[in-house]
């Protein structure tokens, strides 16, 4: 059994996956949640990740269609805000999890070394500004990686656990 | 490890030992033997000569504030009564001494001088007695040190400031939190400078910005550290512990408040509650009442006896179980390992957006 918050997470990373499905050759996974694919549960009193999930996006091969912050939307994404202030690469989308109303998010993240100028958003012409944040210490994810199969972490899912 | 010799220690030890030069002949010698810092003992051993050569030996603390309590341990040491083979004669130097204070430092033998200008030294060899009255009331008193948020009574008063809508005045929140109306103001004075409160002239507080006041608190307490806490094993998981802790409903069961994860997840859920953490009031009593074996390893719950039963305040009651305030979570979640910083900030988005629901 999995727990309800793993599941909404799996479901919502999914849903982001699939709807940047043109660019899947551009994206790694990163950050707890693919520690957890590689790693599997641990034994602790502490979680193995949480809701938010982390996408790196490699912009060398990321074409200039489809438009990144438009399929999010598509996919009933939005830029997540705090204290009224928009943020940059963190796509919120609105879940329930154990009947309680959550938001669940996705980060879209570019090394810092690929990002080009600007300090937080990534620069990735033909994307909307805003739409990816850099972040430093990425770059060794986009040249070391592996594929891995994702499935639904649920049974009503038609998206198969591998 | 004494540290108290600082800049300003410097600062206030040069103007004292001028004060006790002019107060002297002028024929006279003050000469200081040993000055030091971070170590045991006096911070400075002042010699006075007088004539004939005849000498005495001053060992010199130099304090930021001194309260009465805490006299007679410092002025009563043996490194401070004696120098080498003489007999030494402690001297306490600060910015300002009360009078409660100064009265039992004329008590224990021991001489002093403040800046205001309160002076008091006794010697037989050479002969002594200055003394000298300077100010009743501390010039400075911001400088007393009400400029953490450690402890119980800043606890208290973090919750209340979080916990209540604004407009509050001092003494509304000294009721509340069952506090001394002077530390209060002093510590809003603190709260004021730094921006976590703003307050009309003289008046109430107006405005609290309580998310940022909470991480504020979070650097000075810690769930692990302020409290104490002890890891135990739920081994049939944390349904069971929430189903022991549904069965102290009633006058003769456990007093106790879920915090950590388990109170997160109601309202903001972003991760698997994984460590159930309990406030109770007495940890062998709780865990007997609830099942739970000692662990070392692979513990699962951890049970809290709380700094001050401020958390038991303002609790929540949701189907049948017993949680602190979002506050408390907020507080507790940050200084926690794992996951907990994270549903501290998942916390507080919740928390802006719903007050009505969560503030008093």
């Amino acid at each position: 059994m999995y727990s309800e918050e793993y599941v909404v997470a799996r479901r919502t990373l999914l849903d982001a996956l699939e709807a940047l499905e043109g660019h899947r050759d551009a994206l790694v996974l990163v950050g707890a949640q693919a520690i957890y694919l590689h790693a599997g549960a641990a034994q602790f009193a502490v979680a193995e990740f949480t809701t938010d999930g982390d996408v790196a996006i490699d912009p060398r091969l990321l074409s200039g269609d489809p438009e990144i912050a438009s399929v999010m939307r598509k996919a009933k994404f939005f830029l997540d805000e705090r204290d009224g202030r928009q943020l940059v690469g963190v796509w919120a989308s609105m879940r329930e999890i154990a009947g309680v109303p959550a938001k669940v998010t996705v980060d879209l993240l570019v090394p810092d070394a690929l990002g080009g100028a600007g300090r937080r958003a990534a620069r990735v012409p033909q994307h909307e500004k805003g739409s990816m944040l850099k972040v430093h210490g990425l770059e060794a994810a986009l040249v070391d990686h592996s594929v891995l199969s994702i499935g639904a972490l649920e049974a009503t899912d038609s998206r198969p656990s591998p | 490890m004494m540290r108290n010799a600082t800049t300003s220690d410097n600062t206030t030890f040069s103007r004292a030992l001028n004060e006790l030069r002019s107060r002297l002949p002028e024929t006279w010698r003050v000469d200081v033997v040993e000055e030091r810092g971070y170590v045991l003992g006096p911070d400075a051993v002042v010699r006075i000569v007088g004539p004939n050569e005849q000498a005495s030996i001053l060992t010199i603390e130099v304090k930021s504030r001194l309260d009465p309590k805490d006299v007679e341990p410092l002025v009563s040491r043996f490194e401070m009564r004696r120098w080498g083979n003489d007999d030494a004669t402690p001297l306490v130097v600060a910015r300002f001494l009360s009078e409660r204070t100064r009265e039992r430092l004329r008590t224990l033998r021991s001489g002093y001088i403040d800046l205001t200008g309160n002076m008091y030294l006794r010697l037989d060899t050479p002969a002594v007695a200055i003394e000298r009255a300077g100010a009743d009331k501390d010039p400075e008193p911001m400088q007393r040190p009400a400029r953490s948020l450690k402890g119980a009574k800043a606890g208290r008063l973090v919750r209340t400031l979080v916990d209540f809508n604004p407009p509050l005045g001092t003494r509304e929140i000294a009721k509340i939190a069952q506090i001394d109306p002077g530390y209060v103001s002093r510590l809003l004075a603190l709260l004021e400078r730094d921006d976590y409160v703003g307050r009309e002239p003289r008046g109430p507080v107006t405005r609290v910005d309580w998310p940022n006041l909470l991480r504020a608190w979070a650097k000075d307490y810690s769930l692990d550290s302020s409290n104490l806490a002890t890891a135990y094993l739920q081994p049939r998981g944390l349904p069971t512990l929430l189903d022991g802790l549904r069965e102290q409903d009633g006058p003769n069961g456990l007093t106790y408040a879920i915090s950590g994860s388990l109170a997160a997840g109601r309202r903001a859920p972003i991760a698997p509650a994984r460590l159930g953490v309990v406030y109770v009031e007495r940890l062998d009593e709780a865990a007997n009442a609830l099942g739970l074996l000692p662990a070392d390893t692979g513990a699962n719950v951890l049970l809290v006896e709380p700094f001050d039963s401020v958390v038991f305040e303002r609790t929540v009651l949701d189907q049948g179980l017993t949680y602190v305030s979002p506050s408390q979570a907020v507080a507790d979640l940050l200084t926690s390992s794992g996951r907990g910083p994270e549903e501290a900030e998942a916390l507080i988005e919740w928390m802006l957006s719903h007050e009505e629901a969560w503030r008093v």
